[in-house]
């Protein structure tokens, strides 16, 4: 029998922690791509894009998205910006506090807005791609700029999230009312530039 | 030409690289799917914010978010809320480290972070609301007693309490969820760490 030299044994563990921390990695890298029940694919087994969707209040029964706070009400609008820029309205109503959410195709948030950057009674934005954008900026007129808040989206699919809280158990399908009264439509740039 | 001998000495070799080879591939594969598993779930978690018992997820809501975070809120297929809309605080644990104990009477408080609304939650291990027969799952910073000073104490127990009451309605695993909806965001968390409540276990049984 020959003896396994120190040298030899490092050696082994150390290509058994490569391929270890490679497998790591790579599951971890893997996992958006496979999560087939990830935060877009809820949203997209909802329906078409462009339209509103209000979620269910969350209770012990409901299984839609895990993790919603059971006092406010959500509704959720699927974009895809190869149309053109999409506007997202959320028109305010009495509930105390109200949030517009972005999220990309991958779910993750890139952009937020509370009723406290809402005008004119209610939370406004123009989602575009970087392309989109430069567009829309060459043709601003300088004299009359738009006071349009444009978010670019890092993907052209998307969708965005109301969130409105209500004060009381009460005041529930008030917020419920509110929160589907959010609206995600295409407009093409031909309009926007008026 | 190779002698016999040296033939079958080449052979027996190539057997025993092939065996280590095999080993190593399997062991460290093994090693690698147990890690990033365990990581992703609350055993080792890595990329984890914490002040006390209390979790906070300050990463996931943003475009940047860590590898790890971004795996997790896709596993969970939750839509996390984003930095700037508010920011969510989770705890299995009581201010003592101990888990959280459907026999057990807890008291939440007195103070929240600094925030325009907040709401508390009982969650079970899935994210969802506790079942109850009163179905109340939450408390709203809006609608629960306060003491003169502003500070305030919820108390968590499976039978009906004074006060504000938050039902364990069901002998289950579970967690408190506290959401800061526009809070005052300070600090690199997000949350002041002196701020967060305190869970006190009160008495079990």
């Amino acid at each position: 029998m020959i003896r396994p030299s120190y040298g030899r044994m490092l050696y082994y563990a150390a290509v058994t922690a490569t391929v270890a921390g490679l497998t790591h990695l790579i599951v971890l890298l893997a996992i958006p791509a496979v999560a087939d029940r990830d935060a877009y694919a809820r949203v997209e087994a909802l329906g078409a894009p462009f339209k509103t969707f209000a979620l269910p209040a969350p209770s012990p029964e409901t299984r839609g998205f895990p993790l919603l706070d059971p006092a406010t009400a959500a509704a959720v609008c699927r974009f895809d910006l190869g149309g053109g820029p999409v506007r997202a309205r959320a028109p305010l109503g009495r509930a105390d506090f109200a949030s517009l959410s972005f999220h990309s195709r991958r779910g993750v948030a890139f952009y937020a807005l509370t009723d406290r950057a809402a005008s004119k009674g209610r939370m406004d934005a123009l989602i575009v791609t970087a392309e989109q954008l430069r567009t829309l900026v060459a043709h601003d007129d300088e004299d009359n700029p738009s006071d349009d808040l444009r978010i670019v989206s890092p993907t052209k699919t998307g969708f965005v999230m109301t969130r409105v809280l209500s004060a009381s158990a009460d005041a529930a399908p008030e917020a419920a009312e509110q929160a589907a009264a959010m609206t995600c439509a295409p407009e093409p740039i031909a309009e926007a530039e008026k | 030409m190779r002698t016999p001998r040296e033939a079958e000495a080449f052979e027996s070799e190539l057997m025993s690289t092939l065996i280590k080879a095999v080993l190593i591939a399997t062991v460290g594969l093994a090693l690698g799917l147990w890690s990033a598993r365990a990581t992703l779930s609350d055993r080792f978690p890595i990329a984890v914010d914490k002040i006390g018992a209390w979790r906070v997820e300050a990463r996931a809501g943003s475009a940047n978010a860590d590898p790890y975070t971004r795996a997790r809120v896709e596993r969970a297929g939750e839509v996390p809320l984003a930095l700037g809309e508010g920011l969510r605080m989770t705890t299995g644990a009581d201010s003592d480290g101990r888990a959280l104990d459907s026999r057990c009477v807890y008291k939440v408080g007195p103070h929240a972070p600094p925030t325009r609304y907040w709401t508390l939650e009982l969650v079970d291990g899935e994210g969802r609301p506790v079942p109850n027969p009163a179905e109340r799952y939450v408390l709203r910073s809006t609608e629960i007693l306060r003491e003169p000073d502003g500070g305030f104490s919820i108390f968590v127990s499976a039978r009906a309490h004074a006060g504000n009451w938050l039902p364990i309605g069901a002998p289950v695993r579970f967690g408190l969820a506290l959401r800061l909806y526009d809070p005052a965001l300070s600090g690199a968390l997000g949350v002041d760490e002196a701020a967060a409540p305190i869970v006190a276990r009160e008495r079990c049984g």
